[in-house]
């Protein structure tokens, strides 16, 4: 029973459940980049428990995509509210898909960042996002209990 | 928090988990044959291992070695079934004995196995500026496993307690010692658990 069990819990083998996100900023244009990469398996999974279409071994409609990132992954600026990323497009690299968003804010330091990237399907998630505010940089991990921080 | 301590906590808590069975097995397979006083001996052979999944996950990150992760998946519980079958063949484990020197040797071949593991799924998420993820990644694996390595040594002087009861109470045969039961019935469960995922991975 014990052997059984143990058997059926790893007969997969042992995942990472991550997605790496760049966020950075050109002080001199205020413009903000954010580039999300995770397995393409997983956020398909992810989008498609939420009802939209898609399933892993087809990636879901764009829009599907932008409103599942847009809904967790969120800076709040530092007295400008939350900043409005616009989707600029996607790539696959085999299991990878790459997500691009951009906006503009005057500044982000000090803002806050929410991201629950996935952690609705996997709790043992972990994101990891590589920050370069106006050359400040600093690596920011986010767990499902764990998901606000404060950029440098 | 630095990008170093970032990926340090990504792998320690990658190793620190139940989803983590096939390598707590793996670790629990090269632990069982040692005492309490033998800690150094297994320390060392652990270390071995993260020596080994760490060259590995190097070179398949760097795109130095190719991966092919159907294959990789079968192998993982060869290697665990490999140190199983080990357990229950080599007898004497004196001092002087070869197994001193081999079974770190093991625990670095099979680690490079271990290693393909991880280089799939590191090797897709960061192309770029890879040393320091890397590094922090395979020192929080070689920590992870230390505690690890701890809880199991703490777990093995349990069931020696249980098998010395067992003992003195005519259920185990008296005239096998207590290390040696100890790591025929741990090992022949473990290889029975490997047996079960090999068959379950088979690429085939």
């Amino acid at each position: 029973m014990g052997l059984a069990s143990l058997g059926a819990q790893s007969a997969g083998v042992h995942p990472l459940h991550t997605t790496f996100t760049e966020l950075s900023t050109d002080p001199s244009t205020h413009a903000v980049s954010v580039l999300v990469k995770v397995f393409a398996g997983d956020f398909a999974s992810a989008v498609t428990a939420r009802g939209s279409a898609g399933s892993p071994d087809r990636m879901p409609p764009d829009s599907a995509m932008i409103r599942y990132v847009l809904e967790r992954f969120e800076i709040t600026g530092n007295g400008v509210g939350r900043v409005a990323l616009r989707w600029c497009g996607s790539r696959r690299d085999q299991d990878v898909l790459f997500l691009c968003f951009h906006a503009t804010a005057a500044s982000l330091s000090r803002a806050r960042l929410r991201n629950t990237l996935l952690t609705d399907i996997f709790a043992d998630e972990v994101n990891i996002v590589r920050v370069n505010i106006d050359g400040r940089r600093e690596t920011l991990l986010f767990t499902g209990h764990d998901v606000m921080k404060t950029l440098p | 928090m630095s990008e170093f301590l970032a990926f340090f906590r990504l792998g320690f808590g990658h190793i620190v988990t139940s989803g983590a069975m096939d390598h707590i097995l793996f670790l629990v397979a090269l632990a069982v044959i040692y005492r309490a006083t033998d800690w150094r001996d297994a320390l060392w052979v652990v270390s071995a291992f993260t020596v080994g999944h760490s060259v590995t996950l190097a070179l398949a990150v760097t795109n130095a070695v190719p991966t092919n992760a159907g294959l990789v998946e079968f192998l993982i519980p060869l290697t665990i079934l490999a140190a199983a079958v080990e357990n229950l063949v080599v007898r004497e484990r004196g001092a002087a004995s070869r197994a001193h020197r081999y079974r770190p040797l093991l625990a670095g071949v099979f680690g490079l196995v271990h290693g393909a593991g991880f280089a799939g799924y590191l090797k897709s998420l960061f192309v770029e500026r890879i040393a320091v993820p890397l590094l922090g990644f395979n020192i929080g694996i070689e920590a992870g496993q230390i505690l690890v390595l701890a809880i199991i040594g703490a777990a093995l002087l349990s069931i020696d307690a249980v098998l010395v009861r067992a003992q003195r109470h005519q259920r185990m045969p008296r005239k096998m010692p207590i290390l040696r039961l100890r790591v025929v019935s741990l090992s022949v469960v473990i290889g029975l658990v490997a047996t079960v995922w090999a068959v379950e991975r088979r690429p085939w």
